[in-house]
């Protein structure tokens, strides 16, 4: 039986990820800020066929309490073998931006990412097989005009992920960075859909088969995204600078 | 401002304000200066799930199932869950939903709100019938529990009530076992409706009886009557309980109006009925083919193209007037030269709906749909509501995008009742319409 953490599980795609993995009978451990939701959220995976259920109510701004977390989830008793990380804002950047706001986005996308990660790699047993998804987006595959400081979060996130996989390569722990195109949630909801948009249950399943396989690396949800990002990553500046993106 | 559609794409309204239920939630009591209108997946065809100028609550995030009781059959979900994650739950475990509309894209809340029916209403009635309880919160923030026994008199001007009496928030229902998730199919062939109405008596003991009908071709009406019951266990396969798969096909945008004339319907309708017509009398397919054909073609409501189509579903009472009220519209229809490939006819059962809005009740109905080609499609559906009202005929809300006052009132004869149970702070664009608002 498996035992899934998930960091950000209120968000839509989180509880897609969630949903499936109750399918398989796993045990489900929930970290995410809105208590209610996370309540609603552990009926529901039990009745799908989660094995149990337990919520931990955290703020990722609040980066003095990651260590408690951390030495709460990872009690010698229970051994993770996928872990998510899912949390993450998204914010209007065609207006100018408060440095409040830009804080906010920087320690919730990056920094608290990145502290609960560099906790998670001293608790891991080396000897047992452990998947860790971080979600990460196109958006940080070049910066553009329309979401750079997303972009630049996520960029900076992949960074990281991609070094850890690089130091754990011929290990059994295997990271995925999973860069996601246009998924439609309520975080797009003000966003208009097109032919490009994916649904977050596809995008959860997805990542739950990516994480219960020996997937390593880089991974484009979905998988066009990948050709996509080639062209656009390769585009010459000029010609990407008339681009209004 | 965001500018809903409806399954249909017709009427195409204002721009509406779009809250997600958990941000409402914490602005009740309601004081906002325009009502709000909870709203599902928006499969209803016309401007019942659209609020112009006004908002619109998003209930699709309410999505968790609360209990399953797999002994006994009982489901509690939350009122925003679709159809079709019941289904991917509930298969397995042996258990099937007791109606079914023609697509599983709908949500539980929609299900009541329309109290909608399916091919066995003539054995089981409408969803209405199989709930045991549900919440519902008003605009003042109060949350009630609603039941045959508690708040009676709410709990059945909820259910088909449109959404306007308050947001429903949890659904207690009863299921359906099943043995298998197949079906077995009897596929016959009948060439008036004098022949419809013999092989629905002679398949009154099926639990599942439908007709497609070709409304176009010929002096007389022509279709193929499918009639269906839970097939029992095959020991021999492995996946007895196999649930439906995502949808292959797609529309990915709208297509050219052009595609679908008078010539391309009658081409298909000779088609399917052909093909049809040479298929074993008598097979066992999967649930999904049975009652969601449609739903093989993620978006198919694109086809109609950007001006949208509309969909007239009516009934009438089983009597010789109703019958030549029938024949009537039939003929009006074919005159007109409107096609419609998807007309679906059914006999209602006699098991009295529970909603005061409720639009089953026995009889025969017929649903058409029809390519938006403007005023003259507005004034054959006109026409045929005249027919309608003197038989004591009813037109479906959840199908509805033109129907007058008059028709509304005649369709639903104790709407005065139901108006003390409508929340003031809740409306539609089809309640501002059907009430002259």
């Amino acid at each position: 039986m498996n035992n899934i953490l998930v960091f950000g599980a209120s968000s839509a795609i989180a509880k897609e990820y969630s949903r499936r993995a109750a399918l398989s009978g796993a045990g489900i451990f929930l970290v995410g800020r809105r208590k209610e939701d996370l309540d609603n959220q552990a009926h529901d995976l039990m009745v799908r066929g989660a094995s149990s259920v337990q919520i931990f109510e955290f703020d990722f701004l609040n980066s003095t309490g990651i260590d408690e977390l951390i030495e709460k989830l990872f009690t010698k008793e229970i051994l993770f073998q996928q872990i998510l990380i899912a949390h993450g804002i998204l914010i209007d950047e065609t207006k100018f931006v408060d440095t409040g706001t830009v804080t906010k986005l920087i320690e919730t996308n990056y920094s608290s990412a990145v502290k609960i990660l560099n906790r998670i790699v001293q608790k891991l047993d080396l000897s047992q097989e452990t998947h860790i998804g971080v979600i990460s987006s196109v958006a940080g595959d070049r910066g553009r005009a329309s979401n750079c400081l997303y972009g630049s979060s996520k960029a900076a996130l992949s960074i990281y992920v991609n070094g850890l996989t690089h130091r754990y390569s011929q290990s059994k722990i295997y990271f995925v960075d999973f860069h996601l195109g246009f998924v439609d949630t309520p975080m797009t909801t003000s966003y208009k859909k097109g032919l490009l948009w994916a649904s977050s249950d596809q995008v959860g399943e997805s990542i739950y088969g990516a994480m219960s396989s020996r997937k390593r690396g880089k991974v484009y949800l979905p998988w066009f995204w990948y050709l996509i990002m080639m062209i656009i990553r390769n585009l010459p500046q000029q010609i990407f600078w008339k681009l209004k993106i | 401002m965001d500018n809903l559609k409806s399954w249909g794409n017709y009427p195409n309204l204002p721009c509406q304000t779009v809250l997600r239920y958990s941000d409402l939630r914490k602005k009740l009591p309601y004081s906002g200066t325009c009502p709000f209108l909870p709203r599902g997946l928006g499969r209803s065809y016309g401007d019942s799930c659209l609020n112009s100028n006004g908002k619109i609550v998003e209930m699709t995030e309410e999505d968790y199932f609360i209990e399953f009781d797999a002994l006994n059959g009982i489901l509690t979900t939350r009122a925003g869950i679709s159809f079709d994650q019941i289904l991917k739950m509930i298969v397995p475990k042996a258990w099937f939903l007791p109606v079914t509309p023609g697509t599983k894209f709908i949500t539980v809340g929609g299900a009541v709100a329309n109290d909608i029916h399916g091919k066995n209403h003539h054995s089981a009635g409408c969803f209405g019938n199989h709930i045991l309880s549900f919440k519902l919160l008003r605009s003042d923030g109060q949350i009630l529990e609603c039941s045959d026994s508690e708040n009676r008199e709410l709990f059945l001007a909820t259910i088909g009530g449109l959404g306007l009496t308050g947001i429903i928030l949890e659904v207690k229902f009863k299921l359906l076992k099943l043995s298998s998730s197949f079906i077995e199919q009897q596929i016959s062939t009948f060439y008036s409706l004098d022949q419809f109405i013999e092989l629905s008596d002679a398949q009154n003991g099926s639990a599942y009886t439908v007709a497609w009908v070709d409304c176009l071709a010929g002096k007389e009406l022509r279709g193929i009557f499918f009639s269906g019951n839970h097939a029992a266990s095959n020991e021999r396969s492995v996946d007895n309980f196999q649930i439906h798969k995502r949808p292959k096909l797609n529309v990915p945008i709208s297509l050219p109006e052009v595609l679908l004339n008078g010539l391309t319907i009658r081409a298909f309708n000779e088609f399917y009925f052909q093909t049809q017509k040479r298929k074993n009398s008598l097979s066992r397919i999967h649930y999904e083919p049975f009652f969601y054909p449609l739903d093989s073609i993620a978006n198919w409501n694109r086809l109609y193209g950007r001006r949208g189509f509309l969909q007239y579903q009516f009934v009438v009472p089983r009597t010789k007037e109703g019958f030549i009220a029938l024949n009537q519209i039939l003929s009006l229809i074919k005159a007109s030269r409107m096609g419609s490939f998807l007309a679906v006819l059914k006999m209602f059962g006699e098991i009295p709906s529970k909603g005061i809005l409720s639009f089953a009740r026995p009889g025969i109905t017929l649903a058409l749909d029809f390519a938006n080609t403007g005023d003259n499609l507005l004034a054959l559906l006109n026409r045929c509501d005249q027919i309608l009202l003197e038989v004591g005929g009813a037109v479906y809300p959840a199908k509805d995008s033109r129907m007058g006052h008059k028709m509304f009132k005649a369709s639903f004869p104790r709407l005065d009742e139901f108006l003390s149970f409508k929340d003031p702070q809740i409306s539609s664009s089809f309640w501002k319409r059907v009430m002259n608002e």
